[in-house]
């Protein structure tokens, strides 16, 4: 019975990583139509620049300078996401799908080459405090890894707010549905590109920054994290924010569940098993409306 | 309606919706050997879809497709096409790539040279039939495309295009050809070289299935007519009995022509 | 004399994993992420089968080509149903699953360790082991894969396989089977793939999951956008490009813990101007007949 909370509460903290991760990506996709693979690395981005801002103070960090590094790593986080969608983006607009993949596979690559070169090939995390975990019924929780939990809820409650309650949530939500619609009816589609890549690209920054505090954080993981975002959200449904949840959370129990029945061996190739199975055999994933990929013309 | 035998085609009781939208709500009608079968009506009628169900590209929610008596619903479009049914687009979809030329003999049947094997270990004069190049000659003086065969098909005006399209159609040796909406926006001077192509073959042979909005052009060329309203057909006839038809012509003809 | 023919078998090896995927990106349209993983497959086959099973070199080298064929056909197969963006990240997918079996199929592979003393290759009793006799025999497969790619190219299999690429739908209702000309494209650039990595392994002597990864797929397809879609002699040209790169790299002094990142970052802008302003690439698509007769129109 330890053994299945373990892996629930397991399933749940990396489950928060992955939705904070997909839930950005689905808000890009939503609005531009577009599979933001650089998604991780401006997680990662915002990461670094955290790391590098605690590192001032030195020694162990404290809620203060995670905070402030946090801040740093989101400002950096939103200003390298929204140059993306200037320079690679915006002029690819109306371009096939292909050629855009393509520019977001080398917008990703470049981003990742250049934290290597900058912040170095090895593996970092946070320097906070060796951590008593809480006996929860047998099984383990360190107080960070609520405090991932935590973060995690409070960011998709205002998520939800800002997207169903407010004024830019329902631009949003407009270009979403239709751009050209949305703009015929005097709505700054421009603008509101830019905000959502401001918003995603904060949301990655603190998955990025929470990942280094529970697990680790490496320039080579922003790939493998917006991999996992992307395959969450074509587990969940493309284009559905609670879709893109619900998938990450499944597909963080996936992994712990396939983990432990594999001694951890094959942990790091379920997610693309999981996406490869989602592509083939129902693309629109389990949430999610159909393509209207059988209407062929 | 048929004229001794088996008719060609025979649509029987299809149907197809899209989410809650009923597009075809059963529609039936046989195609005899040898005719020009228009296949009118508004838009938003259904003729699209049911042209897509029939070809192949769309599945049909319920009802059957034969093909000389044999069924080929839910078949893929390319099979169907290799069946002997073949189908243009309304908007020509030239091959970018390809002269005039080539894009005729691209399409003619049984090609050693369409193997990897038969393009890599046969000699180059033996990738086309020489049966395909004559055919190919034939349909260039045809539809006077002969002057143009070496040209990109992206230089071809929207006219000659449909021409183009209409040959390549033919050099998949269909016994029936289904044109979607052939005349849409041709000049006169192509649209008369369209017409007499179509009757040229005709007299070769080919069965037609002609979904156009063109009245006069339809009305003229066809044998037979099938209108459609919503979804449902509502007439069927000659194009005068279809033309008399007192609902037709509160649905359709008697309204300013739409597009 | 020696950096001169490491430079040229690189370039060999690269330029032939080049124009596969030069066939079926470039002629094909398709974006086929696991050609990196199948010249694993290709270079894990032949490697295991000489060290392990004593097969003659030939049969091996060979039979690596052919178990990466047989991947690739399978992958497509599997694939190629899916629409064009998809169809990318799918064998994405493979390609991370074929990385992974790499390194975790310890029993087989050695994983991530790797397999040392890989020997030279032996034709015809010969022992293959200076680089120029290397080179000599890479050099033979790449004029073999490239005048099969070109030859395809301009055939009426060629022909269709374009007319598929521009234009599936279109291509459907003229009869032409899309599914099997892609599947026929993936499987024999697939062999070229496995042959490629299969050359590299003996050539390096060392084989390990690593070498066949992301970064070498990214590296290839840049080549061969480079290059120029389609266009056989861009991929040796984009070839040429980067290992001349990578060469350029570390003659300019480049701290070596740099090289790798600085050629990634370059690759990656190269890549992005390509796509934003040449999409199609340097040189372009050759057509398939010679140009209008003299008295012709256009």
């Amino acid at each position: 019975m330890d053994v299945a909370l373990q892996i629930v509460i397991n399933s749940l903290v990396a489950g928060s990583l992955y939705s904070l991760a997909a839930a950005g990506f689905t808000l890009i996709f939503g609005v531009l139509r577009v599979a933001h693979f650089a998604h991780g690395d401006v997680a990662m981005v915002g990461a670094y620049v955290a790391l590098a801002v605690v590192a001032l103070w030195g020694g162990q960090a404290s809620v203060g300078t995670m905070a402030v590094g946090l801040g740093a790593g989101i400002v950096a986080s939103m200003a390298v996401g929204v140059l993306v969608e200037r320079w690679t983006y915006r002029p690819l607009r109306g371009a096939p799908a292909m050629q855009i993949l393509i520019a977001a596979i080398a917008v990703a690559r470049l981003l990742q080459s250049i934290l290597q070169m900058t912040a170095g090939s090895s593996i970092q995390m946070f320097p906070i405090a060796q951590q008593a975990p809480l006996v929860i019924g047998g099984a383990r929780i360190t107080p960070v890894q609520l405090t991932v939990l935590g973060v995690s809820a409070l960011l998709f409650t205002g998520l939800y707010f800002l997207i169903n309650r407010t004024h830019l949530g329902a631009q949003i939500r407009a270009v979403a549905d239709n751009p050209a619609l949305a703009r015929v009816q005097g709505i700054p589609v421009e603008r509101v590109t830019m905000v959502v890549f401001a918003c995603s690209s904060a949301l990655a920054a603190v998955a990025g920054v929470l990942q280094g505090l529970v697990i680790n954080i490496h320039p080579a993981m922003g790939f493998v994290l917006v991999l996992k975002a992307f395959a969450a959200v074509v587990l969940g449904g493309l284009g559905s924010i609670p879709g893109a949840i619900i998938g990450a959370f499944a597909l963080g129990l996936f992994e712990n569940v396939g983990a432990w029945y594999t001694s951890g061996i094959w942990k790091e190739p379920i997610a693309y098993l999981v996406l490869l199975l989602m592509l083939l055999i129902k693309p629109s994933g389990l949430l999610g409306r159909s393509t209207g990929e059988e209407v062929k013309l | 309606m048929t004229e001794g035998g088996r008719p060609l085609l025979e649509v029987d009781q299809v149907k197809k919706a899209f989410g809650g939208l009923q597009a075809l709500q059963g529609v039936s009608f046989t195609v005899p050997r040898g005719a020009i079968f228009g296949l009118i009506g508004p838009n938003g009628s259904g003729k699209s879809t049911l042209f897509n169900i029939i070809s192949g590209f769309y599945k049909a929610d319920g009802g059957r497709v034969l093909l000389e008596g044999r069924p080929i619903h839910g078949l893929a479009p390319d099979v169907v096409a290799r069946l002997g049914l073949v189908r243009t687009f309304q908007l020509a979809r030239p091959m970018k790539s390809l002269t005039v030329y080539e894009n005729l003999l691209l399409a003619a049947r049984r090609q050693p040279g369409e193997t990897p094997w038969g393009a890599l270990f046969l000699p180059q004069s033996r990738w086309t039939p020489p049966a395909a190049a004559a055919r190919a000659e034939e349909l260039l003086a045809l539809t006077g495309l002969d002057r143009v065969r070496h040209q990109s098909t992206a230089q071809l005006s929207f006219g000659q295009q449909k021409l183009l399209a209409l040959a390549a159609a033919v050099m998949v040796e269909p016994v029936i050809l289904l044109l979607d909406e052939p005349m849409a926006g041709v000049n006169p001077t192509l649209a008369r070289r369209l017409r007499e192509t179509i009757l040229t073959l005709r007299e070769q042979g080919l069965t037609f299935l002609i979904v156009e909005h063109d009245m006069e052009f339809i009305m003229g060329i066809s044998d037979y007519i099938c209108v459609l309203d919503h979804g449902v057909k509502i007439a069927e006839g000659t194009p005068v009995e279809v033309q008399q038809n007192q609902q037709v012509i509160d649905a359709y003809l008697g309204r300013a022509e739409i597009g | 004399m020696s950096v001169f023919l490491h430079f040229l078998n690189t370039v060999l090896i690269f330029a032939l994993l080049a124009t596969g995927l030069n066939l079926v990106a470039g002629t094909g349209g398709m974006l086929n992420l696991s050609h990196a993983a199948l010249a694993g497959v290709g270079a894990y086959t032949a490697v295991l089968l000489v060290m392990k099973a004593q097969w003659p070199w030939l049969a091996a080298f060979l039979a690596g080509g052919l178990l990466a064929a047989i991947t690739g056909l399978v992958i497509g197969a599997v694939t190629l149903r899916l629409r064009g963006d998809y169809f990318a990240l799918a064998t994405l997918g493979f390609g991370v699953v074929a990385h992974a079996l790499f390194n975790n199929w310890i029993s087989l592979t050695r994983g991530p360790m790797g397999i040392p003393g890989v020997p030279a290759p032996s034709l015809l009793g010969l022992t293959l082991r200076s680089p120029a006799a290397q080179a000599a025999y890479i050099a033979v497969v790449l004029a073999l894969a490239f005048l099969t790619a070109r030859r395809l190219a301009r055939s009426p299999w060629g022909r269709a396989l374009r007319a598929i690429r521009d234009d599936q739908f279109a291509a459907l209702a003229l009869g032409k089977p899309a599914l099997r000309f892609k599947v026929e494209a993936i499987t024999i650039a697939g062999f070229f793939a496995g042959l490629a990595g299969a050359a590299q392994g003996f050539y390096i002597r060392f084989i390990d999951p690593q070498q066949f990864g992301l970064n070498l797929m990214i590296s290839i397809l840049v080549a061969v956008l480079f290059g120029g879609l389609g266009n056989y002699w861009g991929s040796l040209l984009g070839a040429l490009m980067y290992v001349g790169l990578q060469h350029a790299l570390s003659y300019i002094g480049l701290p070596p813990h740099l090289v790798g990142s600085g050629q990634q970052a370059i690759l990656s802008v190269i890549l992005l101007l390509l796509m934003i302003f040449r999409p199609k690439g340097l040189l372009p698509e050759p057509p398939l007949t010679r140009p209008a007769k003299a008295g012709e129109a256009g």
